[in-house]
């Protein structure tokens, strides 16, 4: 029964941090109905069925989910976008994002270089492209410091080495 | 973490695709990057005195609003001589480098900045591995852009990029540690 009630909990929590706002209960009852017509809305119906699953003891004839179909609804959360707060997880998923970037840069640039057709010099689109996504790169890798900030920082560390510390 | 070392794989490989860039073609496009990890060294008095004179420069040119007169005092400091052998004065002597530049372009002196990073920024040179070596790159990328130099400002960028990615792969060795 504990599990049962962290597990609600959990899942309120979850669906708020998405910004869904909580059914009302004529909206279950019809979605209970209906839930044949949400096929074609997986968004809608994965959030709905969220909600059946966080009050599970209002809704006895949903209340029983396979481990299947929980698992692809924690899937379907996970995978959205997370408000704040991501964590290392999110960081590390943050980094692969802009490796991947980093990778379409060095394709455009290697594809620009092999493509015989392109003129000898680079176009005015292309250059713009890949300013982008330079700069989409350095800001990735922001350390959120300003530039006395930083230099700050260098100076301090710098002088705790020199004295020992 | 496995998905990290998915994209690092792939991100080897295409690293590896350009190596063919390594001689530069008709179109005078240099993409060469060399490069060297930040290596900090035996701190010194003559290290830390730099280091205070680049954050006194850091503080001056923050009270100064307009873009070229903050670009001017940030040059003034690149004219002291940076200690020798010494992998932090290098990443303050380019952030002051990098900071003057983006003063400059803001000042639209984008001739300036090409005078500055131009020489400073040999395909030839090895940089450190820091994002104030990028930030530079993408200064003096700008910059060529402005003035209609394309080769010279795609190699930028594209030396800034490899830069980027070699500082995203030491940043992931740091959280995977």
């Amino acid at each position: 029964m504990t599990d049962s009630l962290s597990q609600s909990d959990l899942i309120e929590r979850e669906l708020a941090a998405l910004g869904e706002e909580p059914l009302q209960d004529d909206e279950l009852a019809m979605l209970a109905g209906e839930a044949q017509a949400l096929d074609g809305e997986p968004a809608v119906a994965s959030t709905a069925r969220l909600f059946e699953l966080a009050q599970p003891y209002d809704h006895a004839d949903h209340a029983e989910l396979s481990e299947l179909a929980k698992q692809r609804i924690w899937r379907t959360v996970d995978s959205r976008p997370r408000p704040s707060g991501v964590g290392r997880r999110g960081r590390e998923v943050g980094l692969v994002a802009v490796v991947l970037a980093l990778a379409a840069a060095l394709v455009l640039v290697v594809v620009d270089l092999d493509d015989e057709r392109s003129p000898p010099e680079p176009r005015d689109r292309e250059v713009a492209a890949l300013a982008d996504q330079t700069r989409s790169a350095l800001r990735a890798l922001d350390d959120g410091l300003g530039d006395t900030a930083r230099a700050e920082r260098l100076t301090s560390e710098y002088q705790q080495r020199l004295e020992g510390r | 973490m496995r998905r990290s070392w998915i994209g690092l794989i792939g991100l080897i490989g295409l690293i590896g695709c350009t190596a063919e860039l390594d001689e530069p073609r008709a179109s005078e496009l240099d993409t060469r990057l060399e490069t060297h990890a930040v290596v900090a060294g035996q701190p010194t008095a003559a290290g830390l005195a730099y280091l205070e004179y680049a954050l006194a420069a850091h503080r001056e040119a923050d009270a100064i609003a307009e873009p070229l007169a903050r670009a001017e005092r940030l040059l003034a400091a690149l004219d002291r001589p940076v200690p020798e052998r010494d992998g932090i004065a290098e990443i303050a002597a380019l952030e002051l480098s990098a900071r003057a530049s983006e003063s400059l372009l803001a000042a639209e002196a984008d001739e300036r900045v090409l005078a500055l990073l131009g020489p400073a920024l040999p395909t030839d040179r090895s940089l450190p591995i820091d994002r104030a070596s990028a930030r530079c790159l993408l200064a003096l990328g700008d910059a060529a852009a402005r003035t209609g130099d394309h080769a010279l400002a795609m190699g930028s960028y594209a030396r800034a990029l490899e830069l980027l990615s070699l500082l995203m792969m030491v940043g992931m060795e740091e959280v995977d540690s």
